[in-house]
């Protein structure tokens, strides 16, 4: 079968790739006939695709890959590769890629079990490029969403079978009190049989994974569970924002935090003095009310408007003061009081402070654990092959998608 | 769960070499009507490992399947089996029990309907 010419794709400015929702297709040449569906169906045209210059990425793609694997570069504006200041769990040999760090444990896992209905109310709205995928599978599908949250996107195609799969008990009970199917379970660690799904997906999950072997396992999960051409759509945040005001009260991981992340299971730190940021203090934000917001303020609900403290890159990435991108934020969620239990999580949270009262807003202050992902980060290391890149601008904030096929072969036919 | 879930699922202890299928326990099976999809069926029944998906439907009380995988063809034709294939694959659900690893023995518990496949800090 016959791909796409790749002359066929216009180069985008040199400020696209700065400003936007990435959509990064990986294909595998051996797909065949479950690509050629694919790529057919008309709900995903390649019309909706407006691609990055094959090249350009190519290059970009072995600059990254041939630099040392067991550490993590993020490019600056100049290009100079710098070590993320984040050690890696191979370093601290002794503690399995599956175990769950302290940081992820108090400031991802307790926060959305917390949080979880409220949460769910506020995550409606169905992205149109995950529906669009969702929608291009062909029927009898069996679909993998991991870290399917209250289950936004199970069932979205009714000719599909959707199996859900979330760390958080609260909004897996959400997800199978609507009808689904759905578990508890790991993205570390799937307990999916290898080569069973025939596609799967991850949105907005994998930047809640504090280590690189973490994310990485993560998606060598994903690509596992799918047979060999089956199809994986990931979303995470970018580190590149358009809009500054959407960089809002993002707390940057200082050292006070890092001593925490520091607990008995937790990747050790490599150079905790290279935590130079300090954090953003709390600004005035528009009023947070009790009320439903409709989808668009519930897709904004955590990046408020407020003046953006940080010194801002030519590429509107997030960059400290000597320079290096800052990746790692702690994103502030507002659970209103009469939402947070009195005698439950949230009581338990606010005693031993990993959550605090906000009164002027009348609610509890959770923090998020992100890993914001920087341009390429996605792609290296995969497991499959470079086909194109889509770039495209979103009403949502940016975020990197990545559509992996399954190549289990190093040849191809 | 539904029997299409548990025909996926996996034991994912560290050490274990095979953790499928794993062998069911109930204490509460509940049956949901669901609207049946030929084409679905169709499609789902190359990936399914009868065995375990037949053994598993008779430990849930439904002894209507074959033991032996049927030919293919015979879900072009045959509406009676199809009707009995989608009610122990997609109707059939376990509210209350356990799902137990084949090697380890370890229970993973099912409770209204959820199974809990995370694993302790020791078995990672």
């Amino acid at each position: 079968m016959k791909f796409p010419s790749l002359s066929s794709f216009s180069s985008p400015s040199p400020m696209d790739h700065a400003q936007c929702l990435r959509l990064m297709v990986f294909n595998s040449l051996r797909a065949g006939r479950y690509i050629h569906r694919f790529w057919g169906t008309s709900t995903l045209s390649l019309d909706s695709f407006c691609a990055f210059g094959y090249p350009v990425i190519c290059s970009r793609m072995k600059e990254i890959k041939v630099k040392d694997a067991s550490t993590w570069c993020t490019l600056v504006p100049d290009g100079e590769p710098h070590i993320q200041s984040v050690c890696e769990d191979h370093k601290c040999s002794s503690v399995s890629v599956k175990s769950t760090p302290e940081i992820e444990k108090k400031y991802v896992h307790r926060v959305y079990d917390a949080i979880a209905p409220h949460f769910s109310s506020t995550r409606f709205a169905k992205w149109p490029k995950v529906a669009a995928f969702l929608e291009s599978l062909p029927t009898g599908s069996l679909v993998l969403d991991a870290g399917c949250g209250n289950g936004k996107y199970l069932g979205l195609n009714s000719s599909c079978y959707f199996i859900g799969c979330d760390i958080s008990p609260p909004l897996i009970k959400i997800c199978v009190d609507k009808g689904h199917e759905a578990l508890v379970a790991d993205a570390v660690n799937l307990p999916y049989r290898t080569n069973f799904g025939d596609a799967a997906i991850s949105i907005a999950v994998l930047h809640h994974l504090s280590t690189e072997n973490r994310r990485k396992k993560a998606i060598e999960e994903l690509v596992r569970v799918v047979r060999k051409g089956g199809l994986v759509l990931i979303t995470v945040w970018a580190v590149e924002q358009e809009d500054k005001s959407l960089l809002t009260k993002w707390t940057p991981l200082t050292e006070k935090h890092v001593e925490e992340w520091r607990g008995p299971r937790s990747p050790c730190v490599r150079c905790p003095s290279s935590f130079s940021l300090e954090s953003i203090p709390e600004t005035e934000e528009n009023g947070l009310s009790g009320h439903m917001k409709d989808s668009r303020e519930s897709l904004m609900e955590d990046m408020q408007q407020s003046a953006c403290l940080n010194p801002q890159n030519k590429d509107d990435s997030l960059v400290s003061k000597d320079g290096r991108s800052q990746q790692e934020y702690f994103v502030p969620w507002h659970l209103p009081y009469h939402r947070a239990e009195v005698s439950g999580a949230s009581a338990v949270a606010l005693a031993t402070g990993l959550a605090k009262k906000d009164d002027k807003k009348g609610a509890v202050v959770y923090n998020r654990y992100y890993h914001v992902f920087g341009e390429g980060e996605l792609e290296s290391g995969s497991l499959c092959t470079l086909f194109m890149v889509e770039f495209g601008f979103s009403n949502m904030k940016n975020e990197i998608k990545k559509l992996l096929v399954k190549d289990t072969s190093p040849s191809l036919k | 769960m539904r029997l299409l879930t548990h025909n996926m699922l996996s034991s994912n202890i560290k050490g274990v070499t095979n953790g499928f299928p794993l062998r069911i326990e109930v204490e509460k099976v509940v049956e949901k009507e669901v609207e049946i999809n030929h084409d679905f069926l169709r499609n789902i029944f190359p990936k399914i490992d009868w065995k375990a998906f037949s053994d598993a439907s008779r430990i849930m009380g439904y002894v209507e399947l074959p033991e032996e995988a049927p030919e293919p063809s015979v879900l072009e034709s045959d509406l009676e089996f199809l009707r009995k294939f989608h009610h122990a694959l997609l109707e059939l659900h376990l509210e209350e029990g356990a799902l137990v690893c084949p090697e380890t023995g370890r229970k993973f518990p099912v409770n209204k309907g959820i199974p809990n496949m995370l694993l302790h800090e020791d078995e990672v």
